[in-house]
């Protein structure tokens, strides 16, 4: 049960938009177990975790879909017991699946958001529209993968919403459209009082964009860290394994998991130590033996995975 | 059709000649002919092939960026000359190098400042402009921010944004050369413990500097 590390760079402390506290959960065989997550404003936070990791319930449970056993979640400050019906309007959604009728159209469906939400903005709709290409009178049942995704977040994005929660929305989806929802994402937090959540299972996506990398590791939160502080303090280790054996005796870092094979072993190691957490150099106290490099995210959390299994 | 274009006080020269000035009536700008013009064409169907740009009246003239804007400074701060024309500053991040992000964006901004490209009371793009454009987290362009002022290069006003400090520049290099005298005692030190001479002591020096001038300067 990790704690979650914010340190504050930011000057003062900016509120936060989503609290979790202790949210648990139990199911005849998965437990999600006390997670602990602060989303402030202003940021794009990345829950990370293989299927069933408990991502999409840690979000169920956010939009009050699901009763947490234990636990307390709170929206833009208040909890979401209180919540009241204005607290969709500044919520934006984009779940797996697009919840509207086949026979529909996107000039249709605006329509009928228009009536759902007091805050819609028709104008700023058509504009997603065009600028996704999405053709108003095609019908959804039309639609490929991509252009369904594309207008669920054309229509989250169109009623001011200030919290945008994504729920694996990257999946499937070619990289030019990728690219061009984090894009989306990042132009949507330019206003410092919107945040987003975003969970997926394609980590290459959340480096790219997250300021918070959180990793759910069957229903257990194992990290939550700002994801550059992450990347700065992880380095990969290549050599062969005596030579990764010597290594254990520096005790400036903690070796988090290993691989080998049968050419070589390389390991994963944390670097600790450093007051100011500045490890730029760190490889010429090892010598010329060992290759060291920057790991990727997604290295990252194999290797805590693995460890953990 | 010549006549008509005198009448107007266009000659066959100002057909092919640069930007116009704009007058206050106008709302497009003259830039130029797209490719050789006919005089003896229609003025109307010669008017179809001048490039024309859309202008905000009272910003006929401005650069349109919203990036840094080199004031003009004496001749002995600008080793490299620079045209006037303002240009967006350039930073580079490599996400592949071992430096953290946020140090990557401290450096290039140091090394503008100490330049001389950014004056005193240049405005630094905005946290999350920077942050956007880079494809870097808005956590590191604070830090960096952060960074920069509390080492004195450049100064946030709430609301307003950050700014170049009217610091001497001849003072920011002073404190430079304090912490490098502070790093090279060091070694100094190191090197004397182990009896390692003068000599080796700046080849190695040599030999890091070479390193980190071969690498692109993030």
């Amino acid at each position: 049960m990790e704690e979650q590390k914010i340190k504050s760079y930011e000057t003062g402390t900016p509120d936060a938009i989503l609290e979790i506290r202790n949210l648990t959960k139990h199911y005849p065989d998965f437990t999600l177990d006390h997670i602990n997550l602060t989303l402030p404003s202003g940021c794009i936070m990345g829950v990370m975790g293989e299927n069933g990791a408990g991502k999409s319930t840690a979000i169920k449970a956010v939009l009050g879909l699901i009763h947490p056993d234990e636990g307390e979640i709170k929206m833009f400050g208040s909890p979401l017991s209180e919540a009241n019906p204005s607290l969709k309007e500044k919520l934006g959604l984009v779940l797996d699946g697009l919840n509207l009728p086949a026979a529909m159209n996107a000039g249709q469906a605006g329509r009928m958001m228009a009536g759902l939400y007091k805050s819609w903005d028709a104008s700023r709709y058509t504009e997603y529209l065009t600028r996704f290409s999405i053709n108003p009178q095609k019908k959804i049942q039309d639609y490929s993968r991509g252009m369904r995704m594309k207008l669920s977040l054309a229509i989250a994005l169109s009623h001011r919403a200030r919290l945008l929660i994504l729920d694996e929305p990257t999946s499937g989806l070619d990289p030019m459209i990728r690219e061009e929802i984090l894009d989306i994402l990042r132009e949507f937090i330019l206003d410092e009082d919107c945040s987003v959540l975003i969970s997926s299972h394609i980590i290459s996506d959340l480096e790219k964009t997250a300021d918070y990398a959180a990793f759910l590791h069957k229903g257990k939160l194992v990290l939550c860290e700002e994801k550059d502080r992450l990347l700065e303090e992880y380095r990969i280790l290549k050599g062969s394994r005596e030579e990764l054996q010597r290594l254990d005796e520096k005790l400036t870092f903690t070796i988090v998991g290993t691989r080998e094979n049968s050419f070589g072993a390389e390991a994963l190691i944390h670097l600790t130590g450093r007051p100011d957490g500045n490890y730029t150099g760190f490889g010429r106290e090892l010598g010329e033996t060992v290759t060291i490099e920057q790991p990727s995210l997604e290295q990252i959390l194999l290797y805590l995975a693995s460890e953990r299994s | 059709m010549l006549g008509f274009l005198h009448f107007a006080g266009i000659s066959a020269d100002t057909l092919s000649a640069p930007q116009l000035p704009a007058r206050d009536f106008q709302d497009s700008v003259f830039i130029g002919p797209i490719g050789p013009v006919d005089p003896t064409e229609p003025i109307q169907k010669i008017r179809k092939t001048w490039k024309t740009r859309k202008i905000q009246k009272s910003a006929a003239y401005e650069p349109i960026t919203p990036y840094i804007r080199r004031s003009p400074s004496p001749k002995q701060h600008h080793p490299i000359d620079r045209q006037e024309r303002s240009e967006p500053m350039k930073i580079i991040i490599s996400n592949s190098s071992e430096k953290p992000i946020y140090e990557q964006i401290v450096t290039q901004i140091k090394n503008a400042i100490l330049s001389g490209e950014l004056a005193a009371g240049d405005p630094l793009p905005s946290l999350r402009f920077l942050a956007k454009e880079l494809r870097v987290s808005i956590i590191s362009t604070k830090r960096a921010y952060e960074e920069l002022e509390k080492e004195g290069y450049i100064e946030s006003i709430q609301g307003k944004g950050s700014f170049v400090t009217g610091r001497n520049r001849e003072l920011m290099r002073e404190e430079q050369f304090r912490k490098i005298e502070a790093c090279l005692s060091s070694a100094v030190e190191m090197a004397q413990i182990s009896e390692i001479s003068l000599r080796e002591l700046i080849e190695v020096l040599e030999t890091l500097y070479e390193d980190t001038e071969s690498k692109t300067d993030v």
